[in-house]
């Protein structure tokens, strides 16, 4: 069986293009571009960079399908639950994530002459 | 053990389809993992979409050049364990062992990095939970959560790689025991799709917590 086999040519192609994705994720953030277009951007590389790695690395296009659709599976369970998520924080009202000011004052002790009785 | 042939487990036909159900299980064992991280990837999503502008003064007080280089050293890893791969399967044994303990160096190098960052953190008084000196001076609740994040997913990449650290080692010295050759590549094709999977995590945990840094 000849499945699951990557040339030399094959393995060096795909990580001067990964090394060139870096650098271009890096270059983008570098240039300054910001806001929902740098997420955008950024996580956009990563998955071209991860779909690249999945394929050739991990010989995921030379696989079975029964590889294949666990390999189509997970990622979109993981894009539903983070995308459902953020959609629920920026919609409801109050915010489910409010974070509770942090307490960092040092309790006093109790005054001398009160002592606490155990409980029976 | 012969290096030449693996041995054939009585319920597999042959070869082919015990290295295809081995490769089926480790991409279900991956696919569990990535919704584990899914979790974590959650966690900082939510946090980053209500406080998006804490968040991004704490990914620019992160070490972008540390980051950076821990992303070309896991890549060459990558690269390493793919070559690895390559050569088990021409024949080329020795070279194949010399490659995979180069990737788990490479995975030695990384956590090393990663201790330098943690290190100079926690001199700058930020420790997990919002402890430390620097959550005294910066008293935003959300400061604490973003370093509660990077050092809690980060911790749990690290844990991850340390494994794949001595999963390659042992990788490395069985066949340089020659219990695994080319007719048994697959068991480093394997091997190989758990170091593929950590580097694409990190993939996306260095723009998260190294790029996405310019104000908006």
């Amino acid at each position: 069986m000849n499945e699951e086999r990557s040339t030399l040519g094959t393995v060096l192609i795909t990580y001067a293009a990964l090394y060139l994705l870096v650098v271009a994720n890096l270059v983008v953030a570098l240039a300054g571009v910001s806001g929902i277009w740098a997420l955008v951007v950024a996580m956009g590389i990563a998955g071209i960079q991860a779909l690249v790695v999945a394929l050739f690395s991990m010989e995921l296009l030379r696989s079975r399908r029964s590889i294949g659709v666990v390999a189509v599976i997970a990622p979109l369970f993981v894009l539903l639950l983070v995308s459902l998520t953020v959609v629920d924080v920026y919609t409801r009202a109050p915010s489910p994530l409010e974070i509770p000011p942090i307490d960092r004052t040092v309790p006093s002790p109790p005054p001398s002459g009160i002592t606490s009785t155990p409980s029976p | 053990m012969n290096v030449a042939v693996p041995k054939l487990q009585h319920h597999f036909e042959d070869i082919p389809k015990q290295a295809h159900a081995a490769r089926l299980g480790m991409w279900l064992f991956l696919g569990s993992e990535a919704l584990f991280f899914s979790g974590l990837f959650t966690f900082y999503a939510g946090y980053r979409a209500h406080h998006p502008e804490i968040f991004r003064l704490g990914v620019a007080h992160n070490d972008l050049v540390l980051g950076t280089v821990n992303t070309f050293i896991l890549l060459t890893g990558s690269l390493l364990i793919s070559l690895a791969l390559w050569a088990l399967r021409a024949g080329h044994r020795t070279l194949a062992v010399l490659l995979t303990a180069c990737t788990a160096l490479a995975g030695v190098v990384y956590l090393v990095v990663k201790g330098a960052e943690w290190g100079r953190h926690m001199s700058e008084g930020i420790f997990p939970g919002g402890r430390g000196d620097f959550f005294v001076e910066n008293p935003e609740p959300a400061w604490a959560v973003f370093y509660t994040a990077y050092y809690g997913i980060t911790g749990f990449h690290a844990i991850h790689v340390t494994v794949g650290v001595c999963i390659l080692g042992w990788t490395a010295w069985w066949m340089h025991r020659e219990r695994v050759g080319p007719a048994a590549a697959y068991k480093l094709a394997i091997v190989s799709l758990y170091w593929h999977f950590v580097d694409i995590v990190w993939l996306f945990l260095w723009p998260l917590f190294y790029l996405l840094r310019n104000p908006a």
